[in-house]
């Protein structure tokens, strides 16, 4: 027996040795062969998060580009989920690699991305253009809020969406219910939309699902006049306005008995109950818009949520066009032209169309193309009106850690475990502490 | 004696129930397992727009393959498959002869820190492919061999696992039968070939089967270390369907899809499983 401990040890410190010699010895790095003279070849990495040929759309407009620009060559690359984008890129910067010069990442994503170095700063592109400044100030600034870190800016909004309150518009007229504009109307719809049977519940009037919260729970702060997030190392968890909000959608299982008790574990499920009918409003992201509307046999309309101090409110979500780190100047010019590209008003309008993806940019909005399909679809519009009044999505340092107490919390809240006083009270505490260092 | 008889009664009495237990368990084990994979089988045959609400979630309202037709629409799966098959058999090919190499040689042969060498194989083992994945890059880098199934490939060349399951299934063959072939004026290599290879049938089998499953669904390496559709595997058509999360769970087609990457497997699986199983008896016996 002693013998085999002493075997295994000795083999376990070999193993080791010889791991860390190896990590040394690559550690040296290869140097890439640089590309020939006046040629640029750059790739950019995307994830595919809907269901439509994302694929295809962007190889035809990388060749577009191409017949444009003959001296750039680019490659589009399916990276996986977004998840898998970040880890490829990561990877191939750690591994001293070419690292795909574009990358469609989190908008959230922002501060990991800066501070471990992956992505570079556009501001003095932008500078360069002719007309940078009216570029930014075209695109919607609730898409811009998660862009800026440190005064510079980091990323273009590329495929965006929003959180968006879905109603079946047929029950609306049937039952003879206005549409809500504020907290109270918007509670009593619920609550009149619900139908019960000998105690049993046929119909919900609201689905709001709980399951990863801070998303759509950030509409109700925002619409309450507060938004959870202010700058980089700064929440407001257990600001009066937000812990009013928990306590209204505590309330609307509670009190108004509109949508079921505690953590509702729903986004995967609401959409199909709302399409089958089952449920009266569902609060999604607007990417399930196209889904909705083919498997509805009702008129679906779509709005933000109602609010108090503002009519209604939204959040956005989605990637953004991010450069990355160590590239030539060359490439990054190549990147940089390429993002430009892809966030022409005309292909954005295309890009939106095809995948159910907001327009980012008013100019997007007011093509022809885009008029034509808010015609056809006027739900369309509606999701991008949403917007109005929203603020930027919970992004700032050590994200995963503060967004993972305020999930803590807030369902613990919801849950009846704590009041919303005391859970906010708490997790502001804990955030605030997980926050300190990077003050 | 007149002790004994009682007990052999009682015994007599019981002697079913137990394995009657033991069928139950392992059929509802069974219906468990199986549960996902019918429930997945029934869901992609429905139709898109037909959607899946609480208490409403296997058949739909007609029986539909728009769901298989728009996954292969949305994914090259064809170009995907032929990647995936050239894959996994550059990948067990080669591990088959290293390790039996390798293995012939550990249970066969004393020689100077054998134990500490395979010990020092087995260590291969605990560690995550994850940790290696910034190193293996380098070494694909390197190599110059970024964007091909090579690369995909090559890090898994030497299997510590088959090494380990091969050795268990040489050391099996009595070694007085290798010594009398060595008389008789057997090389090594015939023996290995001759002798030992076709005793360890089982434990081949078995290994190939979890190489193949393992490499089969591989997704984050390959994904890694490749670029284009040309030589990605059948993971990466899968993912574009795991990861609709902006738009909510696409029950359908993820069901398609994940029927089209895990058929072929599957029914490898249920033709080779007997075997299967006969290989990790006889390797745990050992």
């Amino acid at each position: 027996m002693k013998r085999e401990t002493m075997y295994v040890r000795t083999g376990v410190l070999i193993a080791a040795a010889l791991l860390l010699g190896t990590g040394f010895l690559f550690a040296a790095g290869q140097a890439e062969s640089p590309a020939a003279e006046g040629n640029v070849e750059i790739s950019i990495a995307y994830p595919v998060a809907v269901d439509a040929p994302i694929a295809d759309i962007l190889q035809k407009y990388a060749d577009e580009f191409q017949a444009e620009n003959p001296e750039v060559t680019i490659t589009p690359v399916f990276s996986g989920g977004y998840t898998d984008v970040k880890t490829a890129i990561q990877t191939s910067i750690e591994g001293g690699g070419n690292a795909p010069a574009l990358a469609v990442m989190l908008a959230t994503d922002l501060y990991d991305l800066v501070n471990a170095g992956y992505v570079t700063a556009m501001d003095e592109l932008l500078a360069a253009m002719p007309d940078g400044d009216a570029y930014i100030d075209d695109f919607l600034p609730a898409f811009m809020g998660n862009s800026y870190y440190e005064g510079k800016t980091y990323s273009l909004p590329f495929q965006r969406s929003a959180v968006v309150l879905y109603y079946n518009a047929d029950l609306f007229r049937e039952e003879g219910i206005a549409l809500p504009t504020d907290w109270d109307s918007f509670a009593q719809a619920a609550a009149a939309l619900t139908v019960r049977k000998n105690g049993q519940v046929t119909r919900w009037g609201l689905e709001y699902s709980s399951d990863w919260p801070y998303w759509l729970f950030q509409p109700l702060a925002i619409g309450n006049g507060k938004n959870i997030v202010g700058d980089e190392t700064t929440v407001y968890f257990n600001a009066p306005e937000v812990v009013e909000a928990l306590q209204y959608y505590i309330d609307l299982s509670r009190v108004y008995k509109a949508m079921p008790e505690g953590v509702q574990a729903s986004w995967g499920t609401s959409t199909g109950n709302f399409a089958a009918g089952k449920t009266a409003m569902i609060m999604h992201s607007s990417g399930s818009m196209t889904n909705l509307l083919g498997s509805s046999d009702f008129e679906v309309g779509v709005m933000g949520m109602p609010g108090t101090v503002k009519p209604y409110a939204s959040v956005p979500g989605g990637g953004n066009l991010y450069i990355t780190s160590g590239l030539s100047d060359a490439e990054e010019q190549a990147a940089f032209d390429f993002a430009v590209f892809l966030t022409d008003p005309e292909r954005e309008a295309e890009f939106s169309k095809a995948t159910g993806y907001i327009v980012p940019r008013y100019s997007a909005a007011e093509t022809k193309t885009m008029q034509d399909y808010f015609a056809d679809v006027p739900q369309a519009l509606d999701a991008m009106k949403a917007l109005e009044y929203a603020e930027k999505e919970l992004a700032l340092q050590n994200l995963g850690e503060v967004r993972g107490i305020f999930h803590k919390y807030l369902q613990s809240a919801i849950n009846g475990e704590m009041s919303a006083q005391e859970a906010m009270d708490t997790a502001q505490n804990l955030a605030d502490k997980a926050l300190e260092d990077f003050r | 004696m007149p002790r004994r008889i009682p007990r052999i009664q009682k015994a007599a009495g019981f002697r079913f129930s137990p394995v009657y237990l033991l069928y139950a368990v392992m059929t509802i084990l069974a219906l468990l397992w199986l549960s996902p994979v019918v429930w997945s089988l029934v869901a992609s045959l429905r139709p898109l727009n037909d959607p899946f609400y609480s208490g409403h979630i296997w058949f739909g309202k007609s029986l539909a393959v728009e769901s298989y037709l728009k996954a292969f629409r949305l994914a090259p799966f064809g170009r995907y498959y032929v990647n995936t098959v050239m894959q996994v058999v550059l990948i067990l090919g080669v591990q088959l002869v290293f390790s039996s190499l390798a293995a012939f040689a550990f249970a066969r042969y004393r020689f100077r820190g054998d134990r500490v060498l395979f010990m020092l194989i087995l260590t291969q083992m605990m560690i995550p492919t994850s940790a290696l994945l910034v190193p293996n890059f380098q070494t694909i880098r390197w190599l110059g061999i970024y964007n091909t199934i090579l690369a995909i490939a090559i890090p898994f060349w030497g299997s510590a696992f088959g090494t380990f399951l091969l050795r268990q299934a040489f050391l099996a063959v009595p070694s007085d039968l290798g010594d009398a072939a060595e008389i008789d004026g057997c090389s090594w290599y015939q023996m290995l070939f001759y002798m030992y290879l076709p005793s360890a049938m089982p434990s081949v089998t078995a290994f190939a089967i979890s190489s193949i499953s393992w490499h089969w669904n591989d997704f984050l390496w390959p994904l890694i270390v490749t670029q284009s559709d040309k030589v990605r595997p059948i993971t990466a058509g899968l993912v574009r369907f795991t990861q609709l999360g902006e738009i909510g769970a696409q029950w359908a087609l993820l069901s398609a899809a994940t029927m089209i990457v895990t058929l072929p497997l599957l029914l490898m699986f249920l033709k080779f499983q007997k075997r299967f199983i006969e290989g990790y008896l006889h390797s745990g016996i050992k």
